[in-house]
């Protein structure tokens, strides 16, 4: 039991750290093994990704990898869809939750696989 | 129009960081590359933004009571050295590389969410 909470653990902050959305891991876990509800899972992935998430933010802020101008574009069109989200979470079941995300990770997975390597700007090999 | 595409992504990411307590980095990293960012930037920035957006979630979540901060000490010390490490990997690693481990991961976790 402890493996797999080390395990999960480990790779979610991994994964988190590297903007990849590691709290799936996590979820599946809780929900997976632990048998959590959905949302509480949820909730506890939220609070284990900004105690985790911070340490990789401090490395990509001091390697200055962090566009401050897309930051904003982005929070201020996020902003209006977080309080639709507000809204609709209470009303949605944790059977329809989970399957929904599901199948939105597949198609949005397949899209990044075949996508064709952007033009860089000069930015060496990585 | 890749801005339209861009804000309609940001848009949507906001709502699944809500919704799904998670994903919403996903649809950011997407938005991003949308609004021009390369891979490792865009992951960065959305690193960035989804925390944010998750500290406004964890206020809404503990409010509606879908759980208690206790339940989450046990799995914070191994999900720092963790996180620590994808933040030393982020930079080190070319872009190509992680777009395909990154799209087979979010494959996978689908998969499971689909089929557990």
């Amino acid at each position: 039991m402890n493996i797999a909470v080390a395990i999960s653990s480990f790779s979610s902050g991994l994964l988190g750290a590297m903007g990849f959305g590691g709290g799936t891991v996590l979820i599946i876990y809780l929900t997976g093994f632990l048998s959590l509800e959905q949302k509480q899972a949820q909730g506890i992935n939220l609070v284990f990704f900004l105690l985790t998430g911070v340490f990789g933010l401090a490395g990509n802020i001091r390697k200055g990898l962090v566009d401050k101008s897309s930051f904003i574009t982005l929070i201020k069109f996020a902003l209006p869809g977080m309080i639709v989200g507000f809204i609709l979470l209470p009303v949605i079941p944790s059977f329809w939750l989970k399957r929904l995300f599901g199948t939105a990770l597949i198609l949005l997975g397949i899209k990044t696989f075949f996508e064709k390597d952007k033009k860089q700007k000069s930015n060496g090999t990585g | 129009m890749n801005k339209a595409a861009a804000y309609i992504t940001s848009f949507l990411s906001g709502i699944t960081n809500v919704i799904f307590g998670s994903g919403g980095g996903i649809l950011a990293v997407d938005g991003l590359k949308k609004l021009g960012l390369d891979q490792k930037n865009a992951q960065a920035t959305a690193l960035c933004s989804t925390l944010l957006m998750s500290l406004f979630s964890t206020v809404y979540y503990l409010y509606k009571g879908y759980f208690a901060l206790t339940d989450t000490l046990i799995y914070v010390p191994f999900g720092i050295p963790g996180a620590l490490t994808g933040s030393f990997l982020l930079a080190k690693i070319p872009d190509k590389i992680l777009r395909k481990i990154f799209a087979l991961f979010i494959i996978w976790a689908g998969l499971r969410l689909i089929y557990k």
